[in-house]
């Protein structure tokens, strides 16, 4: 048994990681055959001796000050960011419900048992959902309301040093926000909230987020148009090169339509779907072309990556991206806004950016997951489910589904195009996140994403076999759809670090290529198995 | 930023030991993170697809799409992951001196 | 001895109303957020509910008429208030304490309630409380509702303190006041039920005290120890409000104005003059992405773009 993690660790000044997790400590995987040598090797060997470390990976990079001086401005700038948290001029965007969580918790520990994170990590106290949560409530009383004897009789107190800062910075990293805990409180307080509320401190308050998700996520994508570095010219090549595949495949022609003035539709994919995953979009392209949609893509800066990293650590640039999303559409004089198989996309511009579009702006939005359903369900296709004739299950992704309300759509069209579609266990809205959720699936650096492949994946690598254990010979080919290019990011990841395409026979992809492996008017074989 | 020693030589890398300054880039560099990747030897198929990447780089300012580069290279993807294990994306890129790939990818 | 425990009473009453309604306004005073919602949202339309689906399943949702299922919505809140649903799904171990200790001070309220009617009614019919047989059942139900919920607060208080004293999950994360709130409660209650068990012959009983306060009658002798209690348990009434204990005030909060709150912008006339009235705002967050290029207000932040000289 190692040591039950203290808030008081946090603040300790030597380097030393505050926990460390031995691959041992893990709960096993349900898993016949040998696991891979790596995966009681690789991590956490990799220790970084910079910063105050937490956990022996680590995403963000600190300042490292050396006086007492520098250490004292960077905690007062800390201070001052947590007061302006709480002030309605810097926070009204989040206030009320950060308010409601600072003030109310019972302590009961109800949420642990839910988090994926904290349960799939052995229950290493540091990732329990309260725990920073509780540091940052300590903080607040003490800072913001006031402090005193009282408070700290009634709330407890930590002394806040620089290590303590920067650790609980970098712990605001080791959750999802996918909520899970939030469900399960009785009382609702959202320790997703509070993670997502230290993160913003941090990023707009002294400038430090993981550069996968600033300087070169959402900062890269309002300047060159895509978090992925491609500019408009990358992006019709690519396109067409893919059109191209896409035809050569199918026997279909397929073209898509760019920045068509008026049309129905503008379909905004994740930018990473063109580069990673072709056969997303091209197989969207097949489909609309062949319901006689009027669509089309944008060429524009930001308009053909609907990415809005934002949503994750910064309201600004959460507004700032889906602002320019709305008046690309807005510009093009489209009917709507499609956004394709991105979970993080969906929430952003649908659902929280909602209340920040007005007028003009406000562009009708809509998922691709309806619009398919819509297709596949109003028999606008000529379908061959028995193309489809292998076991698939279905990921939920938590944007889409616990924090959006899009349950079924997704599910209609699986039982109308996969005859061995089964569910994992829990699913919908009680689905367990995969563990790339709020970013990490595009973060990788000091020994990350074996973090994320060993612990927040576990859950959901668990989940997967279940769902299948009933053939998990190699032999048998089994498809994991994940609607949500994180989420697919991430189950690449996880599959690969446990090996689990070789052991297993399990793959993983979208939605829509399901759709068009099944349709009868184009060359069978659209999914292609091989790993990727 | 962290510094690694290969062959000898000091180079600035990311924290995923990606070269920080595409702009050195050259055939010892290619060597160098060649030694990271657990590649003994640069092979002629090695050096096709670095130089690919690198040209298309140099183009686009980012990594072409895995699937064009083995049509462009005429290597299937399975050969791709056998030559540089860590993927291309991973292992290639670094080889050809390109900064790891961002976003979604 | 008398006129401290009646002036408790009122105070602790008053302070509690008084309390539990400035935390309210106070939430209810907060800026319009970002939506923010988690399904299942029980007032979606009763098919949709059913799965936690939302009005974004619908194509083209905008153009549906919005339904709000309000009998969903009750049949949502009414097992989560009166039986503490969520925690006996997720947490059973610790309803098995909890659920005793809140059914407890629901029949503790009621009782006291129905106690304060009574002896409104005594007042009415000049003095007296009627004797037949509705009256004595009447007074019956009372002191049974009453004694059960003082047994069931109390035991169920001392089975939650013991859990934090022993489940070292907990114990890591209470504060002193965590262990002194719920000593506290078992400190007033014990009182309450040991004074008004122990209390002699002819010593006035509830009602006789709720009577007496309302026509605020200094001459009924009340016992040392059921005053004591009643003093107590005013005064915890009165600090409840004032820590984490409001959290039926948090929990209406945080279900329908957050979790629960799923209205689009577009619908209402409110949302839209609230968002007009944030973005005129100043932030002063000090990151240089965080600046506008023009008068500083969220709009023209929202405006700037932070990659590109240019502007927008
Ligand atoms: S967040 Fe909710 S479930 Fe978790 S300890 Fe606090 S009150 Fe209990
Ligand atoms: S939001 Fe998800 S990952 Fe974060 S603490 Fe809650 S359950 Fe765990």
């Amino acid at each position: 048994m190692r040591p039950r993690t203290k808030f008081s660790d946090l603040a300790r000044a030597d380097r030393e990681p505050v926990a460390r997790i031995d691959p041992a400590d893990l709960p096993p995987l349900s898993s016949p055959g040998p696991p891979p040598a790596k995966l009681a090797a690789a991590w956490p060997a990799r220790m970084d001796a910079a910063g105050y470390p937490l956990d022996g990976t680590r995403v963000l990079a600190f300042p490292d000050p050396a006086t007492k001086a520098e250490r004292d401005a960077l905690v007062g700038a800390f201070l001052s960011g947590l007061e302006k948290l709480f002030s309605r001029e810097n926070n009204w965007t989040f206030l009320q419900p950060l308010l409601l969580s600072m003030e109310h918790c019972a302590r009961c520990q109800t949420c642990s048992d839910a988090c994926h994170v904290f349960e799939s990590s052995g229950r290493e106290e540091l990732y329990r959902p309260t725990f920073r949560s509780e540091i940052f409530r300590r903080l607040y009383f003490e800072h913001v309301k006031g402090g005193g004897l009282v408070s700290a009789w009634q709330h407890g107190r930590v002394e806040v040093t620089w290590p303590l800062v920067a650790r609980l910075g970098e712990l605001a990293y080791r959750c999802n926000l996918c909520r899970r805990c939030a469900q399960a409180c009785p009382i609702g307080v959202d320790n997703g909230l509070i993670a997502h509320e230290i993160r913003k401190l941090f990023s707009q308050e002294l400038g430090i987020a993981p550069t996968e998700l600033h300087a070169s996520g959402s900062m890269l994508q309002m300047k060159v148009g895509s978090s992925t570095g491609m500019n408009a010219a990358a992006v019709r090549d690519n396109a067409s090169f893919i059109d191209e595949e896409m035809t050569e495949k199918t026997g279909v022609a397929v073209e898509t339509p760019w920045d068509v003035e008026g049309a129905d539709v503008l379909l905004i994919h994740n930018a990473g779907e063109i580069l990673s995953w072709p056969e997303n979009p091209g197989a969207f392209a097949v489909i609309l072309n062949a319901a006689g949609i009027s669509w089309t893509m944008s060429s524009d800066i930001a308009g053909y990556d609907s990415v809005n990293y934002g949503v994750w650590y910064d309201d600004a640039q959460l507004a700032r991206v889906a602002r320019m999303h709305a008046e690309i559409a807005k510009a093009l004089k489209v009917k709507k806004i499609v956004v394709g198989e991105c979970g993080h996309a969906h929430k952003a511009l649908l659902v929280v950016a909602d209340r920040l579009l007005d007028g003009d702006l406000r562009i009708p939005r809509e998922s691709a997951l309806t619009l398919l359903r819509d297709i596949v369900a109003g028999g606008r296709l000529r379908l061959d489910p028995s193309r489809n004739d292998f076991p698939v299950t279905l990921h939920d992704p938590c944007n889409v589904v616990r924090l959006m309300g899009v349950v079924e759509p997704q599910r209609e069209v699986l039982r109308l195009v996969c005859p061995r579609f089964r569910e994992m266990t829990p699913h919908g809205v009680d689905n367990y996140c995969c563990g790339g959720g709020s970013g990490f699936a595009v973060m990788g650096g000091n020994g990350f994403q074996d973090w994320r492949s060993q612990v927040a994946g576990r859950r959901k690598l668990q989940q997967v076999l279940d769902a299948f254990s009933d053939c998990l010979e190699p032999a048998v080919r089994k498809y994991v759809c994940a609607p949500c290019s994180n989420c697919k990011g991430q189950i690449r990841d996880l599959l690969a670090f446990h090996d689990v395409w070789r052991r297993h026979g399990i793959m993983y992809g979208g939605l829509a290529e399901l759709v068009v492996n099944a349709m009868k008017d184009v060359n069978p074989g659209f999914i292609e198995w091989e790993w990727r | 930023m962290p510094i690694v020693e290969l062959n000898g030589r000091p180079y600035h890398v990311d924290d995923n030991g990606f070269l920080q300054d595409p702009q050195i880039w050259n055939d010892d560099v290619a060597r160098d993170f060649a030694t990271t990747e657990g590649i003994a030897e640069m092979t002629d198929e090695h050096w096709k697809l670095v130089r690919y990447l690198r040209e298309y780089y140099l183009q686009f300012g980012i990594a072409p799409m895995v699937r064009k580069l083995c049509k462009e290279t005429g290597l299937k993807l399975a050969r791709v992951y056998e030559l540089f294990p860590s993927g291309p994306a991973n292992g290639a890129c670094k080889v050809a001196g390109l900064p790891k790939p961002t976003g979604c990818v | 001895m008398t006129v401290f425990v009646y002036a408790a009473i009122v105070f602790g009453v008053l302070a509690f109303a008084v309390g539990t309604a400035a935390r309210a306004v106070q939430y209810a005073r907060q800026p319009m957020h970002l939506r923010w919602e988690l399904y299942p949202v029980p007032h979606e339309r009763a098919d949709r509910a059913a799965h936690g689906g939302s009005y974004f399943e619908q194509s083209e949702w905008w153009r549906q008429p919005r339904q709000r299922n309000l009998r969903g919505e009750l049949a949502a809140m009414l097992p989560e208030m009166l039986l503490l649903k969520a925690l006996r799904e997720f947490n059973r171990g610790l309803w098995y304490r909890s659920f005793p200790f809140h059914l407890g001070l629901y029949l503790l309220a009621a009782a006291a309630v129905a106690l304060l009617a009574l002896a409104g009614a005594t007042l009415g019919l000049g003095g007296a409380w009627p004797g037949g047989a509705f009256g004595r059942g009447c007074v019956t139900a009372v002191t049974a509702v009453g004694a059960a919920g003082l047994a069931l607060a109390i035991a169920g208080a001392c089975a939650l303190l013991l859990r934090r004293i022993q489940d070292p999950a907990l114990r890591a994360y209470s504060s002193p006041g965590d262990f002194f709130n719920l000593g506290f409660f078992i400190v007033a209650l014990s009182a309450l039920g040991l004074g008004w068990a122990t209390r002699q012959d002819g010593a006035p009983g509830a009602l006789a005290i709720a009577a007496g306060l309302l026509r605020w009658d200094l001459a009924v002798p009340i016992p040392a120890l059921l005053g004591a209690g009643i003093v107590l348990s005013a005064l915890l009434l009165a600090y409840i409000p004032l820590t984490h204990m409001s959290h039926f005030v948090g929990k209406y909060f945080t279900y329908h104005a957050v979790r629960w709150d799923d209205a689009p912008l577009g619908e209402a006339r409110r949302l839209r003059t609230a968002l007009s009235a944030s973005l005129a705002h100043r932030p002063t967050w000090a990151a240089s992405h965080m600046r506008g290029r023009g008068d500083g207000t969220w709009a023209d932040v929202v405006a700037t773009n932070p990659s590109r000289e240019d502007g927008p």
